[in-house]
């Protein structure tokens, strides 16, 4: 008792004697970017921090000092500063926003960490830039942002899914694509074929990224090395996207307003015959092919008598089951030519709106918005739109203690035009979608009869279905909802505890119909229909509990992190179809289907993780980090159920040394190295790799189950992770006060372990599935580089410059003994000591000036063997010249020519590209602002199979591209570039470096120019901010390839054997569509 | 802070309590080990095996059932009584068949080498866990028989096919080592571990054993309380398929000894009694009698069992329904593009023209190969007319796969394996070929008398037969080829016929075993080019083969 009254009095009087030295300080708290008042931002005395106050909406306020006290004024999105008050009595303190100063901090795993003291390689792209970029989904806005970041679009369709990929392609047969993280929650990125549907009837697979509205991300960082990813291990060997959603900040209500409007056209369409070209050179090709005197079939030139007069009633009377066309239309349109391109093509237009409410007090932060966006697709009946909606909320409870949660829901539907030819679909499931439509649908055709109806059969002749939605749908819905919950404790100064819960549902709904007239076989065909429903639900829980301690003692500073993550997915598919339909186009439900066939299945995984991690610096100018996690997962065989991940790192900030730090010229000098594991145990949607044993299901007898034999589990228990091994070494710079920065990296990445499997033989009787293990290994070696700088940085006028340029060698290391044909067949095989996407082909030599029939290279041989090259393969000999009938033989002979046994790897023409990156330059005057960006590829080739199939003069219906017509033979003597036409010849089926071409292009990705109103004028009309802007996506294009469009992706939307054409066939086209240009005009408020 | 510790504290317990969940077991596969457990789970085996002969894999895989092993057939034969489609040459593999063309890194080879290896995988997997760690449950020991009998059935079925497509005909380089096939008689367990060639001859033997013991383990008859159980039993084998197939395997042989072993145990399933059939203790009192419409056994609704009197020994029916199945019967050699026969791409089959071709739009009526083409049903009801405009004139093709009305679509799910008709003009032939004419007239009559309306026996003297034995043998090969016309037999016979002349003299015809001819080139009955080549996965993923191991020519 005595004590309490002791320390009562001693109180009093120091009041007393504080009392005597107090001043009132008022003043305003402003944001240093725009002037504006800041409302609920804390101001307290530093050595009396339980003495303090908050602005008011004005940003005023009031405050009681000590005398020549420093006061500490902070906010949610202001970190903390100190003023000193002096002797004056009214002052006015500019705070630096979080988001103004995040250049210099990074948002990493599990934390953030300033960028000065930063080892491991982090790329940061802020909102605004994904924003501007015309598309549905943020992916494809990333192209050419961030060095090391490869992003290619599969298509110029509305929805399209994007192709990603970060330092090189990581895996063979897994997945290559990154993790994303968005607000602390893995979730499902996954491009899916919405359970083996794609493909079918022509989708392409469903994105459900094209779910997340660009215009609520704040930042997304790209964690790249080992350092700054192996935080993530057993998921992270590709890279990590972290993505962080807007917050709000204390003070006025900001509410923000974006319209916009725009048109979108197709940027490249290919050059076919026209009519009468067409049947003049159908007629040439007849001619040569009965001039060539040599007999198939016993038909001479291989023409059957019927076709002698090259007539194009031979389409009409030969056909069965009769073609729906009327004559005398027919004999009109015959020499016309009709432009099916308008009935494929057509101008869109993309509507976006958003509206935001950011801000809130000292203690509630909120940031609500509320997004339409609406796109028409450049071809018909492909459009988009999508509803989304977001609520982050923060909450101080008190000192120590904050609350706040993330909520977004977004609903969205394609309607997806269907790609690729008709031969990649069972069945004839698909009458063949965008390629056949730009080029079977000939120039002579007309569109409808005159009764209305299509001329032709829809599923032969007329590819034109998708007008009409009572022929044909696709439609892609998505629905999904990310919540994340969180809490965090400040336990003691520097050390807080923080708890995730967060989950991602996705809901995928996929609709297709196919009226029964255009099914093969129209109204008499098997299929007779299709009515087709599948759906996917995936639903991830995700938990992260974690410590965070900061602390530092004298010039060491000590940043550590330690904790666990839960992560439980479950994915649900089950697809009903329906066939034998009735042809009335209403009754499209499987309701009405004469046979239903239905299946549902069950994915789940899980991981647990346990991870810490360490950051010290010495005097900020020695740095050290490592990490590890230990990761156990479901997806591993049982042998391997647990994993360690660690990494290392280094750095050492040259410029804090004396013998720079007086340098005017060198403002950062930083050298850095890391050292890594990471895994890779995403096997991108494809059968179960960790599971065998005897499949269900694929075999039905007599009314009984049959089981079919898959693999064993003693194969499959030994799975585990694919382990990617990373050093990076990298140079940063700042020069002259920052003007110009950026950084230098190199990095290996040793893949090893990659999973692979050979099919088992044959007479093994196992079927399907593979004998998969962690056999294989691959290596990417690369150099990244960015640079920005202001060249003008005047008060008026300013001119930014970023480039960055990142340049990447993949060669396969081993396959583990496997044949390359064992991996994969086809175009694309895998080769020892080449780059995955390594082609496999005849060469293509030219022409025969005698014949006008093709000339390819047979392999190099001496003394009648083969002559192998390095790594045991096959080489092509261009002075073995082999010239090829049209009927596939070896001229003047009746032996095939056999093509496998010419085939070779293509030296230096690999499918991925080498340099790859983007340069923009950001000019300002006053409130006026240009813009542009710059994207690019280089060293990559193209198999293009579309032009494959355009190339020659068929039977069927199907136009030629003019290339393949320009200096063609025509005559003995002829000196050619492009063969003879010969009338419906064998060596159509041929793939051949024929049909290789460059990738290399620039492309005039963004243009953007804005105007911002003055202020004074803004606030006559009581706005913040008004934003005029008009923005160009795709506006030119630079390149040699003759094709669609040279982005390409690996024809995503079919599936190969393996499941993972991006990875092996990344540089295929099938005739996607091509990229859209895009035309905005927009409107931005600020209230 | 206690509370903070007893929170992160409780959090990590519950992160490692999770840790269960690490184990998720597969939700869509049966693993290995379960596949003992259970009777039910060996018979799904059984299932498999014979639904991968009717109609399994993907809908674009080729060669994939038992149709395509007729199709190939009958292409590699067409030119002598049937030529292909004309749109054949739309169709690599057929035309390439046609042309024995196909290399050894062509995919159809690698799916028909799985395919039938699949089969033979399953039998093998029964036989093993049916004798080596069988099933506990109480229903095993009631089924056991059965089930190796059909996986010994299953395995000659599948190596008969194989040893026919790889090895040459029995008789010809018969115990050269290499030349026969993998005689795969293990469990395959993870599919690396292969085997080598067998010669033809070690082949022959095999299918034969594992016949005889089939034949032994087989019921004769449906026994409620084997069978109650398993309704696909109504298509599986049973004693008489096995004894008939048996007989079928001799006759391939081609021999004196084979033919008579053949003749023996065609009595055991038909009667002793030449130009009748009758019930024997063999076919549990089942007569197996020739059906008066000949469409019955080629147009059966998939799920209905035979008739107590069919003619059908074996008959395999696919999927799950009779309105499923045929997407995955049909897209195969066939290019199946229609349930409308008309419509049926490479399955239609054309019987060979008469001379001159009829002008263009009239019916063809009358044929090289039918005698009778008025009243022999096999003519006017197994075939149809139908006429193309233009080089191809007017054909007859098959409606024995095709017969099916658009509602039902039975086509291609519904395959009679083993006929009686078979085995009675097999005895004919083999009675012919001994001596034995009366026998072989009396059979021969059987066949025709239930096809050709008001038909009169014929006796030896008729002018169609022109009194000897050599007349009779020549025309009881022309019936066999109306009686079996569509159902791939062609091909083999003509191997078979040269292999029995090799040995014995000309019995045969000259033209029936003259070389083929393709184009320019002929193709005599023991050329190398004739057999299929092995698949290139077979030879470089089994370590077993090699690329050595390649068929020559």
């Amino acid at each position: 008792m005595m004590k309490r009254w002791l320390l009562l009095l001693a109180l009093l009087c120091s009041a007393v004697v504080f009392g005597q030295d107090r001043v009132t300080v008022s003043g305003t708290v402003v944001s240093r970017s725009d002037k504006q008042p800041l409302e609920g931002i804390s101001v307290s005395v530093a050595s009396d921090r339980n003495t303090g106050t908050t602005t008011d909406r004005s940003g005023k306020f009031t405050l009681l000092v000590p005398r020549n006290a420093r006061l500490v004024v902070s906010g949610v999105g202001y970190p903390a500063s100190e003023v000193a008050v002096g002797n004056r009595a009214s002052l006015t303190i500019q705070l630096e926003s979080t988001s103004a100063m995040l250049e210099d901090v990074v948002v990493v795993g599990f934390g953030t960490q300033s960028r000065r003291t930063l080892t491991g390689s982090v790329s940061r792209i802020r909102g605004d830039e994904v924003a501007q970029i015309a598309s549905t989904n943020f992916q494809s806005a990333l192209q050419g942002l961030a060095p090391g970041l490869s992003v290619a679009n599969s298509s110029g369709m509305a929805g399209a899914p994007v192709r990603v990929r970060v330092r090189g392609t990581g895996s063979i047969f897994s997945s290559g694509d990154p993790l994303y993280i968005i607000d602390g929650v893995p979730v499902d990125a996954e491009n899916s074929g919405l359970f083996a549907n794609t493909g079918r009837g022509g989708a392409p697979p469903a994105n459900p990224m094209s779910n997340i509205d660009p215009n609520d991300v704040e930042s997304i960082e790209v964690l790249k090395d080992a350092a700054a990813s192996a935080i993530y291990g057993a998921r992270a060997a590709n890279g990590v996207l972290l993505i962080t959603t807007k917050k709000g900040k204390s003070g006025k209500t900001r509410i923000n307003v974006n319209v916009s409007y725009g048109f979108n056209e197709a940027t490249n369409k290919v050059d076919y015959l026209n009519g009468k070209e067409y049947m003049d050179l159908r007629a040439e090709s007849i001619r040569n092919s009965l001039a060539t005197g040599i007999t198939f079939q016993g038909n001479l030139g291989g023409v059957p008598a019927i076709w002698l007069n090259g007539g194009y009633n031979q389409w009409f009377s030969n056909a069965v089951p009769p073609l729906n066309y009327d004559s005398s239309v027919a004999a009109q349109t015959a020499a016309q030519n009709i432009n099916h391109f308008e009935d494929v093509f057509r101008k869109g237009k993309v509507i976006t709106s958003s509206i935001s409410a950011a801000g809130g007090n000292d203690r509630t932060q909120f940031f609500l918005s509320g997004n339409y966006q609406g796109e028409e697709g450049i071809l018909h009946r492909n459009d988009f739109k999508r509803f989304s909606g977001r609520a982050n909320v923060d909450h101080r409870i008190n000192d120590r203690f904050k609350i706040g949660t993330q909520v977004s829901g977004s609903y969205s539907k394609n309607g997806v035009y269907p790609i690729g030819p008709l031969s990649q679909f069972a069945g004839g499931f698909n009458p063949g979608g965008f390629l056949n439509a730009t080029n079977s649908v000939l120039p002579i055709f007309p569109k409808r009869n005159p009764n209305g109806t299509l001329f032709g059969v829809p599923q032969t002749v007329n590819n034109l279905v998708y007008l009409d939605e009572n022929l044909y749908f696709n439609t892609v819905e998505q629905q999904r909802y990310l919540a994340n919950i969180y809490g965090e404790y400040t336990i003691t100064r520097g050390l807080t505890f923080r708890s995730e819960v967060g989950t991602d549902f996705v809901n995928q709904v996929n609709r297709l119909y196919m009226n029964p007239t255009i099914t093969a076989g129209g109204t008499q065909g098997t299929l007779q229909g299709v009515a087709d429903s599948r759906s996917r639900s995936s639903n991830t829980l995700n938990t992260n509990t974690y410590f965070t301690y900061k602390t530092g003692y004298k010039d060491h500073s000590f940043d550590v992190v330690a904790g666990s993550q839960y992560t439980g997915s479950t994915t649900r598919s089950s697809w009903i179809q329906g066939n034998l339909l009735p042809a009335a186009p209403t009754l499209n439900t499987t309701q009405v289907a004469g046979q239903i066939s239905a299946q549902d299945r069950l994915d789940e995984f899980s991981y647990l993780s346990f991870f810490g991690r360490v950051n010290y610096n010495y005097k900020r100018k020695y740095l050290l980090g490592a990490s590890v996690r230990r990761d156990g997962s479901s997806r591993f065989g049982a042998n391997n159920r647990w994993a360690n991940f660690p990494s290392l790192s280094a750095g050492w900030v040259l410029s804090e040394e004396s013998f720079l730090r007086s340098s005017k010229a060198v403002s950062l000098l930083k050298l850095r190295a890391s050292w890594g594991l990471t895994g890779n145990s995403n096997p991108g949607g494809v059968e179960p790799i960790a599971y065998g044993g005897y499949g269900i299901g694929g075999a039905f007898y007599g009314g009984a189950i049959g089981y079919p034999f898959r693999r064993v589990p003693a194969l499959a228990d030994n799975i585990r992770w694919e382990r990617t091994e990373m050093i990076d070494l990298a140079l940063d710079f700042g020069f002259f006060r920052n003007r110009i920065n950026g950084s230098v990296n190199y990095y290996r990445r040793n893949t090893s372990d990659l999973i692979l499997g050979a099919a088992p033989p044959p007479a093994s009787g196992i079927v399907g599935g593979r004998n998969f293990a962690n056999i294989a290994s691959l290596r990417n070696d690369g150099i990244e580089l960015n640079i920005g700088s202001k060249i003008i940085d005047g008060k008026n006028f300013k001119w930014q410059v970023d480039l960055n340029a990142a340049y990447n060698q993949n060669e396969v290391v081993s396959l583990g003994g496997l044949a390359p044909t064992a991996v994969a067949f086809g175009v694309n095989r895998t080769f020892v000591g080449m780059p995955l996407s390594t082609y496999w082909l005849p060469m293509y030599l030219g022409v025969d000036p005698q014949t006008g029939f093709e000339v390819y290279a047979g392999r190099m041989q001496k003394d009648g063997k083969e002559v192998l090259d390095a790594n045991g393969y096959p080489v092509h000999d261009p002075n073995n010249r082999i010239v090829v009938d049209p009927f596939g033989r070896i001229n003047g002979t009746t032996t095939n020519v056999n093509w496998e046994g010419i085939s070779a790897p293509v030296n230096g023409k690999p499918g991925l590209p080498v340099w790859s990156g983007g340069l923009s330059n950001t000019l300002s005057y006053k409130g006026l602002s240009f813009a542009f960006l710059f994207t690019f590829n280089q060293g990559n080739w193209i198999y293009d199979e579309g032009a494959r199939t355009q190339a020659f003069m068929l039977q069927t219906y199907r136009n030629v591209r003019r290339e393949f017509v320009e200096n063609r033979w025509q005559r003995p003597g002829d000196i050619a570039s492009n063969p003879g036409v010969f009338f419906n010849p064998i060596t159509q089926n041929q793939q051949s470096t024929r049909f290789l071409y460059r990738g290399d292009f620039i492309r005039l990705r963004n243009v953007r120019l804005s105007y911002n109103l003055p202020v004074t004028l803004t606030r006559r009309l009581r706005m913040d901010r008004v934003n005029f802007f008009v923005n160009a996506t795709n506006l030119l294009l630079f390149t040699k390839f003759p094709g669609w469009d040279p982005e390409v992706v690996g024809t995503i939307g079919f599936q190969d054997f393996n499941n993972q054409p991006q990875n092996i066939a990344a540089g295929q086209t099938n005739s996607e569509p091509p990229q859209a240009r895009n035309i905005t005009f927009g409107l931005q408020l600020g209230f | 802070m206690k509370k903070i510790f007893l929170f992160a504290t409780t959090a990590f317990l519950i992160a490692v309590g999770s840790c269960k969940k690490l184990e998720l077991p597969p939700t869509f596969e049966l693993a290995s080990s379960e596949i003992n457990k259970s009777t039910s789970n060996l018979d799904g085996l059984i299932n498999g095996a014979y639904g991968r002969w009717i109609a399994q894999g993907a809908g674009n895989l080729q060669f994939a059932s038992g149709f395509d092993h007729i199709l190939f057939a009958e292409a590699m034969a067409s030119g002598r009584t049937t030529f292909p489609s004309p749109q054949s040459s739309a169709a690599a593999v057929t035309n390439l068949a046609y042309n024995f063309s196909l290399l050894e890194d062509n995919a159809a080879l690698g799916r028909l080498s799985r395919n039938l290896y699949a089969s033979i995988a399953m039998a093998n997997s029964v036989l093993y866990y049916a004798q080596y760690d069988p099933p506990q449950d109480a229903d095993f020991p009631i089924q056991k028989g059965r089930l190796l009998g059909e996986a010994y059935f299953i395995r000659a079925l599948c190596f008969f096919q194989a040893v026919r497509y790889w090895g040459h005909q029995y008789g010809h380089n018969s115990n050269a080592a290499g030349g026969g096939i993998m005689l795969a008689l293990d469990i395959s367990r993870d599919g690396t571990v292969g085997v080598g060639r067998s010669s033809v001859e070690d082949a022959y033997r095999r299918i034969l054993n594992d016949l005889d013991s089939a034949t032994l383990l087989l019921p004769a008859n449906y026994d409620p309380v084997q069978h109650a159980a398993y309704p696909a039993y109504r298509f599986r084998a049973s004693k008489a398929a096995a004894i008939a197939l048996q007989a079928k395997v001799n006759f391939q042989q081609a021999t004196p000894a084979s033919y008579q072993k053949a003749k023996e145990l065609i009595n055991r399933v038909l009667g002793p009694t030449p130009g009748a059939i009758a019930s024997t203790p063999e076919t549990g009192g089942r007569t197996f009698a020739l059906q008066t419409d000949v469409k019955v056994p080629f147009n059966a609704v998939g799920f209905q069992a035979p008739p107590a009197n069919s003619e059908e020994i074996l008959r395999l029916v696919n999927n799950t329904s009779a309105t499923q199945g045929y997407t995955t019967a049909s897209q195969n050699l066939t290019s199946e593009s229609g349930g409308n026969p008309f419509n049926r791409g490479q399955a239609r089959w054309f019987l060979a023209r008469p001379t001159p071709n009829p002008p263009a739009g009239s019916p063809v009526n009358t044929s090289p190969l039918f005698d009778d083409p008025l009243n022999d049903r096999r003519f006017t009801e197994l075939t149809a007319n139908f006429s193309f405009t233009g080089g191809v004139g007017n054909q007859r093709f098959s409606q024995k796969w095709g017969l099916q009305t658009q509602q039902t679509l039975i086509g291609m799910q519904s395959l009679p394996l083993l006929r009686a008709a078979d085995l009675v003009i097999m005895r004919a032939e083999i009675n012919a070929v001994q001596g034995n004419l009366a026998d072989a007239l009396a059979d021969y009559n059987l066949i025709r008398r239930r096809a050709i309306t008001g038909y009169a026996d014929r006796t030896l003297a008729h002018p169609a037969i022109g009194g000897t034995q050599a007349g009779l043998i020549a025309e009881i090969v022309q019936e066999r080829r109306r009686e079996l016309l569509f159902e791939g037999d062609e091909f083999w016979s003509w191997k078979r016929m040269a292999a029995y002349n090799a040995q014995n003299g000309p019995v045969y015809p000259a033209a029936e075993v003259a070389p083929l001819i393709r184009g320019t080139q002929t193709f005599a009955w023991n050329a190398n080019r004739i057999l299929l080549k092995i698949a290139l996965d077979d030879l470089t993923l089994n370590p077993q083969l090699g690329t050595g191991a390649q068929n020559p020519g």
